[in-house]
């Protein structure tokens, strides 16, 4: 009965998410970004509104368990993600209009057989780590101390009690982080009916089978289904991501694959002119879902956020957009009940940003730099051989046109990995000469840097193969490449539809060879009127595409 | 334009480097996991509370005892033996052994999470106060009752 009531409670969390994809895109989530990445992004959406809801809820003194608000509330956005929108009231987005793009991207058959394997290794990993970590209970540090504990207050107790939430005199640890994976185990509880950490290791177990969708998925979608599965078995293979991580109830696992695949998400929108807005409300759920689950969250979210506005004009409306309503969504509700009830940060905070402080610390930027590299994920051995292969790989990428995207990712992890090394300098607790500040500093390092640097380690590892992958389709041909950037007119109005887009039938010749890329048609810009609502797209068919120019296909 | 011979080599060969790397790595991950797992699974509890080897079987028992006997929702005050102040400590004052002020940080940690849904409060008129393996003050303030005890480990009712 707990088993079925719990697997009612995660499908509700998935169609929430399903709702929450819908009504931001106003298309099914399944076509727009495809099954298999449709699933994952509808489970970290429907988490990402849990938690955005719970944490609201409990703010404002309301009930933290299923019912009765969060329970109902799910439901009405699973409802009405599931009723058909009646054309008036539909939002046909233009791009319906449109045939379906051609670009330089991989074949629909391949982005079939892309999906279709992070689909098969997703199930795989998730069951894996169901099974494995079931039977584990609560039993280390942060687990017991932060995210369980918080998980269940609010299932037990019911409620955002501020004698554990903001009494900082109870020392209760990090009452800062934001809420959103203990409402995940709270929710899991309810349903229950009891306490279960069996619950929560299965919701962890299905955050990392989401991660392996959605990137698994847009890598495809990137650079085909080849890198993209060597891509993820470098991720999955990440020194402590399975061996450890994936048995704890903590949250570096899923911040990471929040912003992991919002990063990849980003790349996507960013290095495909023909990305439509549903990444865009992809990006905006991913980076809600990073920004409330841990405080690095908000660094990753950040970091990804903001190079893409740097490296989007013409298209940075869209990128405010999804900074806007991850902000709001995810960041507001809980950051003013800490700061209402002085809630302090421990890394960036009066003491640790002082002046006098940061001289005193200073000294210590060396040392952190060397440990930061000594326990970088996957760093020590073939960590390094990948690290150099890095360079012939981006510039392969960078031959083949897709300069911007090796910038993005350079850029990102130079910006995650300089924030996280500023961070570690300026929590020093004393100067070098402090034989426990340095004692608490080494330890700080060795128990932290394998999880918290997992974006930038995880982005490092799956450009070798992607940017490989980009090099060997070549240099989209020059009508292409010419229609690549989009005018900013173009981009004030929806683009057309998204290269995950798989609704139409029809799956091209083996050989790629299907269909003139609409790109190498001039097209006329086209400016939003107040028409009336465009008719419905025509499915595209291999014939009516026609051939596709060598160039074009891997 | 396709891209040439050299390039494609180049880029196979990178990409077959990842995937043996990769392919390397993952067996490795997946049997730590394993053990790491079946080490999980094994570890013993005593009425859903794990036994935490730094807190033993007994005083497992006995925390299993408080979390029962004390009324649902209602705060517990956890004094411990007083240790220096941590320098990870973000407090600036606090009772010494009390609520984990100067007082083994893991263990109160532990405690909290053993004692849910029960908060932790630090009120010195607390109806109920857990004495972890420290003493409780003899004569006992008044109005103030030993609930239970066993071995270092006592609940004291007000």
């Amino acid at each position: 009965m707990s088993t079925a009531a719990v697997a009612a409670g995660g499908l509700l969390v998935l169609l929430a998410g399903h709702g929450v994809l819908r009504l931001t895109t106003g298309r099914r989530p399944l076509v727009a970004y495809g099954p298999t990445a449709g699933t994952g992004l509808c489970w970290f959406a429907g988490v990402a509104l849990l938690g955005a809801l719970t944490t609201l809820v409990g703010v404002l003194g309301g009930s933290t368990r299923p019912l009765p608000v969060l329970g109902p509330v799910l439901g009405l956005v699973a409802l009405a993600g599931l009723v058909p929108f009646p054309a008036r009231f539909g939002r046909p987005a233009p791009e319906h209009a449109r045939p379906a793009p051609e670009t330089d991207g991989p074949t629909r058959r391949q982005v079939r057989l892309g999906d279709t394997v992070a689909a098969i290794l997703a199930v795989a990993v998730t069951v894996l780590i169901a099974v494995q970590s079931a039977g584990i209970p609560t039993r280390s540090n942060d687990e017991y101390a932060i995210w369980v504990l918080r998980a269940r207050m609010l299932s037990q107790l019911g409620r955002l009690d501020s004698a554990v939430f903001a009494d900082t005199a109870t020392g209760y640890q990090h009452q800062e982080y934001p809420l959103f994976l203990p409402a995940l185990f709270a929710w899991f509880d309810g349903w229950a009916g009891r306490p279960s950490d069996a619950a929560a290791h299965v919701a962890i177990a299905a955050l990392v089978g989401a991660t392996v969708t959605v990137a698994g998925a847009v890598l495809t979608r990137l650079a085909g289904p080849a890198p993209a599965l060597v891509s993820l078995l470098l991720v999955l293979s990440l020194p402590t991501v399975l061996s450890v991580q994936s048995l704890q109830l903590m949250a570096d696992l899923p911040v990471f694959g929040y912003a992991l695949c919002l990063a990849l998400v980003l790349a996507l929108w960013l290095s495909r002119p023909d990305a439509g807005e549903a990444w865009l409300a992809a990006a905006a759920v991913l980076a809600a879902g990073a920004i409330g689950t841990k405080a690095e969250g908000q660094l990753f979210a950040g970091s990804a956020l903001l190079v893409t506005l740097a490296l989007a004009p013409g298209r940075r409306r869209g990128v405010l957009v999804v900074i806007a309503a991850a902000g709001l969504v995810s960041f507001l509700p809980w950051h003013a009940y800490a700061y209402v009830h002085h809630l302090r940060s421990w890394v960036a905070n009066g003491t640790t940003l002082s002046a006098a402080h940061l001289r005193e610390v200073l000294p210590w930027a060396e040392t952190v730099a060397r440990s930061m590299v000594q326990q970088w994920p996957g760093g020590a051995g073939w960590g390094l051989v990948l690290l150099v292969a890095l360079v012939p790989a981006a510039a392969l990428a960078i031959r083949a046109g897709h300069g911007r995207l090796v910038v993005f990712v350079v850029a990102v992890v130079a910006l995650d990995v300089a924030v996280l090394y500023a961070q570690y300098v300026a929590t020093a607790l004393g100067p070098p000469s402090d034989p426990v500040a340095a004692r608490l500093l080494t330890g700080q390092l060795r128990v932290t840097v394998y999880r918290v640097a997992l974006v930038p380690a995880a982005l490092l590892a799956l450009a070798v193969p992607v940017f490989a992958g980009l090099g060997l389709r070549g240099r989209p041909a020059p009508a292409e490449a010419a229609a690549e950037p989009v005018p900013a007119e173009a981009a004030a109005e929806p683009v057309p539809a998204a290269p995950g887009e798989v609704s139409d039938p029809g799956p091209g010749p083996a050989t790629g060879a299907r269909g003139r890329s609409p790109a190498s048609v001039p097209r006329t810009p086209r400016r939003r009127s107040p028409g009336p609502a465009p008719p419905p797209r025509p499915r595209a068919s291999p014939a009516a595409a026609g051939p596709r120019p060598p160039a074009a296909s891997c | 334009m396709p891209a040439g011979r050299g390039t494609r080599v180049v880029a196979v060969g990178l990409l077959v480097l990842a995937a043996v790397l990769a392919l390397v790595r993952l067996p490795g991950e997946l049997s730590t996991q394993s053990d790491t797992a079946a080490t999980g699974r094994a570890m013993p509890t005593v009425a859903s509370i794990p036994v935490q080897d730094s807190i033993g079987a007994a005083g497992t028992e006995f925390l299993a005892l408080v979390r029962r006997s004390v009324p649902a929702h209602q705060p517990v005050r956890v004094v411990q033996p007083i240790t220096s102040v941590s320098r990870l400590e973000s407090r600036i004052s606090g009772q010494p052994g009390v609520c984990g002020y100067a007082a083994t940080g893991l263990t109160y940690y532990w405690l909290a999470y053993a004692l849910v849904p029960h908060p932790m409060t630090c009120d010195p008129d607390a109806r109920w106060t857990l004495y972890a393996r420290v003493a409780p003050p003899a004569p006992l303030p008044p109005g103030a009752s030993v609930y239970a005890r066993s071995g270092t480990w006592t609940l004291v009712r007000r």
